[in-house]
């Protein structure tokens, strides 16, 4: 070997051993052991019979229905939110600044802790801040459990994804908005466009591609909900909350079935890539002007 | 006359559209910024104060019981240095060998450079959750479930495919005249590397290794499954321990998520221009 090579990989032996020890080789023995019956001593090969087993559960059904929901109503909220702060937040106006750290502020903020508070603000009594702000101006008439109630538990945690998000979204189309050539603004309202024309059809086309890096980013986020409602909920009440992933890590960790637990990791991937890819089709269509 | 009339309408129609701008933005810097206040202000109150209605917003008296209450009874104070000695190694390591990595990959040459690249993409076809089976396997296996390096070896594995992506392009737009000057003056690549490049490299280390921080500070379901006893919970998980099915400790919890949140905060607020997203990092949202 020349000296020259060696070099080269001593450089990079460590991270090389790191990424193929946990990354790399997970990948593969997943793959593997979705085609087994795993038990603690021995394992058996069961062909596509945990495949099949995850197929014909109505949990992985209920947990599918509900993770798509999340990603219906998170993704678009938070993209939404994002891009009327990231407009807003763009004109030259005093303390902008301050306004983007304070939006950010959330996105640094661990999952453990903003779960927690807002479980604190949720409270099912008359003392928890949701409650008594509803109470008083009359919105409701007794408190509500709204982590306990079925069909309605869903609403606040997709209220924290979007919240917690929409810093992150809104600082990465700021990048974006900022290569807007200003030029095509002072033309259009000389043509006597308006806000909402200038907004539709110079700023929307030309961030366009960026909008749909970020749908496809925030939706393998939300396929990958996780924290958030095993602390609010655990996926109760009576699974109505359950996603993709709590069903996985009991299915995984509890009944210590591996078996389904990665036929189930090898069931979502494809998914997930393939809406990805829809998502960047269509969405960054190539602007000319 | 009436020149002037239309000056004072555009002044007027002006005035109200930054009146709606700022009322928007502070409405929604409010729903921001409550539930931390919430936080802070309950972790000081007393314990007859939380259950009461109309709750208060401020604490009628302030008291740091809650906070020495967490820190002696739970072993909150355990979860606290766990984190801080978990994140700080998988810091430091991911930094390190990083920027081995994205220097090699940027600048040295060597066979097979192209093939061991495009086998850091393998990652994208992760099945996500399903790859803590093996993990949780292999950890087993080598005798580490519950230790800290049960956390620490996959954390830093976890951290090497964008670190490296990104330091490879941060590298590669240091402009090469340098190296080859010092190559003249008789430097090893080793010394290149270590004298010239880091340096240099700073802000794409300092971006790194926010990021890193960020992670391990908050990685919440690895943690969970690889640690059962208490003395090696790390914050995000030894938090929701407050919370039981049965009672919920609200004082002391609220006091440890200020303890968990503050270190990050302060980071965010000192190294702010560091924090900001590019979309490379974008898989560290999750």
């Amino acid at each position: 070997m020349k000296k020259e090579d060696l070099l080269g990989y001593s450089f990079l032996l460590p991270s090389l051993f790191f990424f193929t020890l946990f990354v790399f080789y997970p990948i593969v023995w997943s793959f593997r052991l979705s085609f087994f019956e795993w038990k603690v001593f021995n394992e058996q090969f069961v062909g596509f019979q945990n495949y099949v087993r995850v197929l014909n559960d109505p949990f992985f059904w209920n947990a599918f229905k509900n993770t798509l929901l999340y990603v219906i109503v998170t993704v678009p909220g938070q993209i939404v939110f994002a891009l009327f702060f990231a407009v807003i937040l763009n004109e030259k106006i005093k303390g902008r600044g301050i306004f983007r750290t304070i939006y950010y502020i959330p996105v640094v903020t661990s999952w453990a802790v903003v779960s927690t508070v807002w479980k604190m603000m949720l409270d099912p009594g008359k003392y928890g801040f949701i409650n008594y702000i509803l109470l008083s101006i009359g919105a409701i008439n007794k408190p509500i459990s709204w982590l306990g109630t079925p069909g309605l538990a869903m609403l606040p945690i997709m209220a924290l994804c979007i919240w917690k998000g929409i810093g992150w979204s809104m600082v990465i189309f700021l990048a974006a908005l900022q290569t807007v050539p200003t030029v095509l603004y002072d033309v259009a309202k000389i043509d006597g466009a308006n806000r909402w024309n200038r907004f539709r059809h110079i700023t929307l086309p030309l961030i366009s591609p960026t909008i749909a890096m970020v749908t496809a980013l925030l939706t393998i986020g939300a396929f990958n909900i996780f924290p958030q409602v095993y602390i609010l909920t655990g996926g109760g009440p009576i699974g109505t909350t359950d996603s993709l992933l709590t069903h996985q890590y009991r299915q995984s960790f509890s009944s210590l079935d591996f078996g389904y637990g990665t036929a189930m990791g090898y069931l979502i991937l494809p998914i997930i890539l393939s809406i990805n890819i829809l998502q960047i089709k269509y969405l960054s269509k190539r602007v000319e002007y | 006359m009436r020149k002037i009339k239309k000056i004072k309408y555009i002044k007027i129609s002006q005035i109200l559209i930054y009146f709606t701008i700022y009322s928007i933005l502070i409405g929604g810097a409010i729903i921001m910024l409550f539930p931390y206040g919430w936080m802070v202000a309950t972790s000081f109150k007393s314990q007859g104060e939380v259950f009461r209605f109309p709750p208060s917003l401020l604490p009628e008296r302030f008291t740091f019981m809650n906070y020495i209450e967490a820190w002696t009874s739970a072993p909150l104070g355990r979860f606290f240095l766990n984190s801080l000695f978990i994140s700080i190694i998988v810091t430091v390591v991911v930094v390190f060998i990083t920027s081995l990595a994205g220097y090699a990959f940027a600048r040295l040459r060597f066979r097979g450079k192209n093939f061991i690249f495009y086998f850091l993409f393998t990652s994208l076809i992760s099945p996500g959750f399903a790859s803590y089976i093996p993990n949780f396997l292999l950890i087993k296996m080598l005798g580490l479930y519950n230790t800290y390096l049960a956390l620490i070896l996959p954390y830093i594995g976890w951290n090497i495919v964008l670190p490296t992506l990104l330091l490879k392009g941060f590298f590669l737009s240091i402009p090469s005249s340098l190296e080859d000057a010092a190559k003249i003056d008789g430097c090893s690549p080793l010394q290149i590397y270590y004298k010239i490049m880091l340096p240099l490299a700073k802000p794409g280390l300092i971006t790194i290794a926010i990021f890193t921080w960020l992670f391990s500070w908050d990685e919440f379901s690895w943690a969970l499954t690889a640690t059962s006893s208490m003395d090696m919970r790390t914050m995000p998980v030894g938090m929701t321990l407050f919370q039981t099915q049965y009672y919920t400790l609200w004082l002391q919890l609220s006091a440890a998520a200020v303890m968990c949140s503050l270190p990050t905060i302060i980071f965010f607020i000192l190294l702010q221009k560091y924090f900001v997203p590019t979309l490379t990092f974008s898989a560290y949202k999750g």
